[in-house]
C-alpha cells in the first residue's frame, strides 16, 4: 500500500476537511454580507421594496431551516407552520405581557417552538417518508386547532396587535432579517460540511445502514428538527415584529407550511443556494402577483411544485447546475447527482455559479425587481 | 479459551415463526468462524441479532462480556462489532469515498490516525477501491458494491465483522480475489463471522463451521468433518430428490445476484 498514492487520491478525493470555511466561500459570504448590510444606505430603495427584501431574508432563513430537515435528512415536513406560529405567540406574548426586549423574544419563542418541535417530532420521526409527511399535517393542524381556541394566549381569531415601539420598525428589520440569514446560511453550511452532515446524508439515504455503521439516527433527527424549529420560531417571532399584528389564522395556516415546503423545493432541496432562491420566488409571487390575483394561489403553487417534480427535482439550483454543464464545467459526478450542488465548494469542479452564498446574486435580483 | 464473541441461547421469532431457534455460539479472537445453511435458515437474522441490528426475542449475545443491546443498534458498532448486508446497502448518492467516511467518523475506529480522510482511502486502497474513490456506488460493479459494503463496515474499526453473503454471486476471478481479503482483513486482526453459501470459499477459508437448518443449530466443528455430517447433507440435498451427487451443494448461489 503506497502512502503517496493513499495522499495524492485523498487529496482528489474532494473537499479538504473545512471547506466550508475555505477562503474562498467565506469571502465569498463576507463580501455579500457587506454588500447587502451597505446597500439600502447607498442604493435608496423604494420603502416598499425594502421591506419586502428584509422580509426575503426571513423566508430564506426560514426555507433553509426547513430544508435541514426536509432536505439533509429526508424528513419533509408539512406542518412547520406549527413553530412559526408558536415562536411568533410566544414573542408577542412576552412582548405584550412583560415588555422584553424584542430579541429575546425571538430567542425565547425560538426555544419553546424547537422544544415543541421535539415534543412532538421524537416520536414521529421513527416514522420515514410519507408516514412521516402525513403526521405532520396532523400535527400541523391539532396545533392551529388548539391556538385558535386558546384565545386566552393567541388572542383567538382576533390575533395579537405588538405594543408600539417595542421592536425595531419594518426600516430596521431588514438587518435584523440579514443576521438571521447569515447565521442560518453559517449553520447550513456547518450541518453540510462537517461530519455531522455526512450523517445526515447517510440517515436520509438508509437509516438501518447508517444505524448499522454507528450513526445514531434518532439523536441527529431529534437535533436537527430541534435546530430547525428553533429557527423558524425565530422567523416566526420576526414575522409577528415585521407585521405587528398576528392571527392564529395565518401564523399556524397549512398553507403557511406548504409555503416552506414550496421554498425548498421549488429552490432545490438538500442545497443551500436553492431555498434562497426559492424564498425570492415566494415572495415575489406572494407579493407581487398574489396580491392582484388572489384566486390563482393554490392553482399557481400546484403547477409550480408539479413542474418542478417532473422536470427538475432539484429545482433552480438543479437548473443552475446543468447551466453550468452547459458551459463547460462539469461537477464531480458525486456532487451532481447528490444535489449537494449549491452546498459550495468542491474546489475542483463545481461550477462556480453555485458557490455563491445564497445571499450574494438572488438579493442582487431582489432589491433590483 | 475465553471467546470475544458469545451468544448464549440466542431466540429470534417473528410471530410464530422461529428464525433463530436457541442458537449458540463462540467466536474466539483472531478466528474465522463459517456460517452455512440452506435459504431460510435463519443465517441473516442471527446476524442482525449478533450485530444489534433487531433485539433477540430469547437469549443475548456478549462481545467481550458485554451484552450486545438490540435497541439501538448503533451502539453494537461503537462496542466493536459491525455486519455487512446481503444485498449492499451503500449509501446511494454518497460517493464511494464519504460512505466509507461514514464508517470511519461514526464506528470506533481504534487509536489515532493522520486524517480522516487518509485513513478512509488507506481502507480504500486495501481494499482496492481507491482509484474509484469519488465514484457513486451506481458506478460500480457488484463486486465494487461488495467491497464497498465491507470497506464501509471496516472503517468502524470492528473488532467483529459478520460478513454476510459477500462471495455469492462474484465470478471466480472475483470471488477468489474476495477470498484473499477475507483472509487479509483477518490477519489484521480482525474476528470474522461469515455467512457463504459457496462452499469452497467457506470451506477454504473457515476455522470452524456452523451450520443452521430451520432456526436450529444442526452441526458445529471443523470444515470437513462438517461437508461430511449426514444430517447437514440431508439439510441441504435430503429434502429435494437432487440428482447432484456432490456433497452440500447449495442451490442458491445465484439468487442474490444483484
Ligand atoms: N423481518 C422479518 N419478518 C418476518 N419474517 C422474517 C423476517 N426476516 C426474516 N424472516 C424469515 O425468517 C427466516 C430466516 O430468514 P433469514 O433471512 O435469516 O434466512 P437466511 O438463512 O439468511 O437465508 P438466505 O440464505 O436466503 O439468505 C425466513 O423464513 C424468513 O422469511
Ligand atoms: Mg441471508
Amino acid at each position: 500500500m503506497s502512502s503517496t498514492r493513499t495522499r495524492t487520491a485523498g487529496r482528489r478525493a474532494g473537499r479538504g476537511l473545512p471547506l466550508w470555511l475555505s477562503p474562498k466561500a467565506l469571502g465569498i459570504f463576507v463580501v455579500a454580507l457587506v454588500a447587502l448590510y451597505l446597500a439600502p444606505l447607498v442604493l435608496s430603495l423604494d420603502g416598499y421594496l425594502h421591506n419586502v427584501v428584509g422580509l426575503t431574508f426571513m423566508f430564506m432563513a426560514a426555507g433553509l431551516a426547513w430544508n435541514w430537515l426536509g432536505g439533509y435528512v429526508g424528513q419533509i415536513s408539512f406542518g412547520h407552520a406549527a413553530m412559526f406560529g408558536t415562536g411568533g405567540f410566544v414573542a408577542a406574548r412576552l412582548a405584550i405581557t412583560f415588555g422584553l426586549p424584542f430579541w429575546l423574544t425571538w430567542v425565547v419563542g425560538g426555544l419553546v417552538a424547537g422544544l415543541y418541535a421535539l415534543i412532538w417530532g421524537h416520536p414521529t420521526l421513527r416514522l420515514r417518508g410519507p408516514y412521516f409527511s402525513i403526521a405532520t399535517i396532523g400535527v400541523g393542524e391539532a396545533t392551529r386547532l388548539v391556538a385558535t381556541y386558546w384565545s386566552d394566549f393567541t388572542g383567538g381569531s382576533s390575533g395579537l396587535s405588538l405594543p408600539i415601539g417595542n421592536g425595531p420598525t419594518k426600516y430596521e428589520l431588514y438587518w435584523y432579517g440579514l443576521y438571521l440569514l447569515a447565521a442560518v446560511v453559517a449553520i447550513s453550511y456547518w450541518l453540510r460540511k462537517s461530519r455531522i452532515g455526512l450523517g445526515l446524508l447517510a440517515i436520509k439515504e438508509d437509516v438501518e445502514a447508517a444505524a448499522d455503521v454507528g450513526v445514531n439516527a434518532t439523536l441527529y433527527q431529534d437535533a436537527v428538527l430541534f435546530l430547525s424549529g428553533f429557527v423558524v420560531g425565530i422567523c416566526g417571532g420576526f414575522y409577528a415584529s415585521y407585521q405587528a399584528f398576528i392571527d392564529p389564522l395565518d401564523m399556524f395556516s397549512f398553507d403557511r407550511s406548504i409555503s416552506f415546503v414550496l421554498i425548498g423545493v421549488i429552490g432545490g432541496i438538500g442545497t443551500i443556494l436553492g431555498p434562497a432562491m426559492g424564498a425570492i420566488v415566494f415572495v415575489v409571487i406572494q407579493e407581487f402577483l398574489l396580491a392582484s390575483y388572489p384566486q390563482l394561489y393554490l392553482g399557481l403553487y400546484g403547477t409550480l411544485l408539479i413542474i418542478v417534480i417532473l422536470f427538475e427535482p432539484l429545482g433552480l439550483s438543479g437548473l443552475l447546475l446543468r447551466l453550468g454543464k452547459r458551459l463547460g464545467r462539469k461537477p464531480p459526478a458525486s456532487t451532481a447527482a447528490g444535489g449537494m450542488g449549491s452546498a459550495s465548494a468542491d474546489p475542483d469542479g463545481a461550477p462556480p455559479v453555485l458557490t455563491g452564498v445564497p445571499g450574494q446574486d438572488d438579493s442582487k435580483g431582489g432589491t433590483s425587481a | 479459551m475465553s471467546a470475544l464473541l458469545v451468544g448464549e441461547s440466542v431466540c429470534k421469532y417473528f410471530g410464530g415463526l422461529k428464525a433463530v431457534d436457541d442458537v449458540s455460539f463462540e467466536l474466539a479472537e483472531g478466528e474465522i468462524l463459517g456460517l452455512i445453511g440452506p435459504n431460510g435458515a435463519g443465517k441473516t437474522t442471527l446476524f442482525s441479532v449478533a450485530a444489534g441490528s433487531v433485539p433477540a426475542t430469547h437469549g443475548r449475545v456478549l462481545l467481550d462480556g458485554k451484552p450486545v443491546n438490540g435497541k439501538a443498534g448503533y451502539r453494537s458498532v461503537h462496542q466493536g462489532i459491525c455486519r455487512t448486508h446481503q444485498i449492499v446497502r451503500p449509501f446511494a448518492r454518497l460517493s464511494v469515498l464519504d460512505n466509507v467516511l461514514v464508517g470511519h467518523h461514526y464506528g470506533s475506529p481504534e487509536g489515532s490516525h493522520s486524517s480522516p480522510r487518509d485513513r478512509a482511502m488507506e481502507i480504500l486502497d486495501f481494499i482496492g477501491l481507491a482509484e474509484r474513490a469519488n465514484q457513486l456506488p451506481g458506478e460500480l460493479t457488484l463486486a465494487g458494491r461488495k467491497r464497498l459494503e465491507v470497506a464501509r463496515a471496516l472503517a468502524t474499526g470492528p473488532r467483529v465483522l459478520l460478513l454476510d453473503e459477500v462471495v455469492a454471486g462474484l465470478n471466480p476471478v472475483e470471488g477468489k480475489r474476495f477470498v484473499d481479503l477475507i483472509r487479509q482483513i483477518r490477519e489484521r486482526g480482525t474476528s470474522i463471522i461469515m455467512i457463504e453459501h459457496v462452499m469452497h470459499a467457506v470451506m477454504g477459508l473457515s476455522d470452524r463451521i456452523m451450520v443452521l437448518d430451520h432456526g436450529r443449530l444442526i452441526a458445529e466443528g471443523n470444515p470437513q468433518d462438517v461437508a461430511h455430517d449426514p444430517q447437514v447433507i440431508e439439510a441441504y440435498l435430503g429434502r429435494e430428490d437432487d440428482e447432484d451427487g456432490e456433497t452440500v451443494t447449495p442451490s442458491a448461489e445465484e439468487r442474490h445476484d444483484a
